[in-house]
């Protein structure tokens, strides 16, 4: 039972600067939902457009949902997309695509940041503190400080420590085909 | 009217017309206790934009209190932007509201919402200091975010 799925293996610690990558689950092209936030308390400042949100802070997104203790969004004077969010305290995000394939993100501190800048869209959540971590089906990912790009769902890790998981298909070994990680 | 003037109108009509009994809809409610109904008062902007509103209040019943404080019952605070735009809509079934120190409060529901409807937000239990325009909500906060969907990311 044991060997029937999976084995657990660090593979490589690497040097703090270098980087690595893995994928999220794809986005699919999904009618949009809006985003809930739920929490005990919130301060909301209308000069500066500034939310906070204190206690058991839960968002419900169509593309993820997060968990922390405190979570500060941004609203830019025109509406429309928040340009900056700070989850801090226990932060747990959970990535999901249209199959329930999830990727979760830990950490103590994750801040979103979303810009046009002429046609291009970017759009990161940068983790750091606790250490921070991804995993999802294809492996662990931890590191000083872990990078999401939302747009092109792909993770990336500065002094980052990769857990590789495969399916042996009931075998066990150190040397079985790379799972697609990088 | 000089904006800084202006700025606290609010406050001065409520407590005239109410303590004084100025206003013709205020009406005696017993010795030393007033009202008035369907009131609604501005703010302006400083200059240059002194003759757009920044904030527009109203309520079905403001009652007053010992002490300077003022019940108002179904309040609705719009705040605009300088170029007339709404901006944001707050409305409370209830609260206390204190002119001198620009502070309402209530342990009611509050309801907050963009001019566009795409943010609202609600709970129960409230804080609104009007001087520094910051509002918290004590209890069972829920937001609700609605984001085009032509945006390829979001949080």
């Amino acid at each position: 039972m044991k060997t029937k799925f999976l084995l657990w293996s660090v593979c490589l610690a690497v040097a703090a600067s270098a980087t690595a990558q893995l994928l999220l689950p794809e986005k699919k092209g999904l009618p949009r939902k809006p985003t809930q936030i739920d929490s005990d308390r919130a301060e909301f400042d209308l000069t500066t457009r500034r939310a906070i949100y204190f206690g058991r802070v839960r968002v419900d997104d169509p593309e993820l949902k997060l968990q922390c203790e405190q979570l500060t969004v941004d609203l830019p004077a025109s509406g429309g997309q928040p340009t900056n969010i700070v989850a801090e305290v226990n932060v747990v995000i959970d990535f999901a695509d249209s199959q329930g394939q999830t990727t979760r993100a830990t950490g103590d501190r994750a801040v979103y940041h979303y810009a046009i800048v002429g046609a291009v869209t970017n759009a990161t959540v940068t983790l750091t503190g606790g250490p921070p971590k991804v995993e999802g089906a294809q492996g662990t990912l931890t590191g000083k400080e872990i990078a999401i790009d939302i747009a092109t769902r792909k993770v990336s890790a500065t002094g980052q420590t990769m857990i590789f998981k495969q399916n042996l298909g009931g075998t066990m070994g150190t040397n079985a085909p790379g799972v697609k990680l990088f | 009217m000089k904006p800084g003037v202006k700025k606290y109108f609010f406050a001065m009509v409520v407590a005239l017309a109410v303590l004084a009994g100025a206003d013709a809809r205020a009406q005696a409610l017993a010795p030393g206790l007033n009202y008035m109904t369907n009131f609604s008062s501005v703010t302006y902007f400083e200059p240059p934009h002194d003759q757009q509103v920044k904030m527009r209040l109203s309520g079905a019943k403001a009652s007053s209190l010992p002490g300077v404080l003022f019940d108002l019952k179904e309040l609705k605070v719009e705040q605009f932007s300088a170029d007339g735009k709404l901006e944001a809509v707050v409305q409370a079934p209830q609260c206390i509201y204190a002119p001198q120190d620009g502070v309402a409060s209530s342990a009611g529901h509050l309801e907050l919402k963009s001019g566009d409807g795409k943010f609202r937000t609600d709970g129960d239990g409230f804080l609104w200091q009007q001087n520094e325009m910051v509002l918290v909500i004590s209890n069972h906060v829920r937001t609700v975010f609605e984001l085009p969907s032509a945006h390829p990311s979001k949080l």
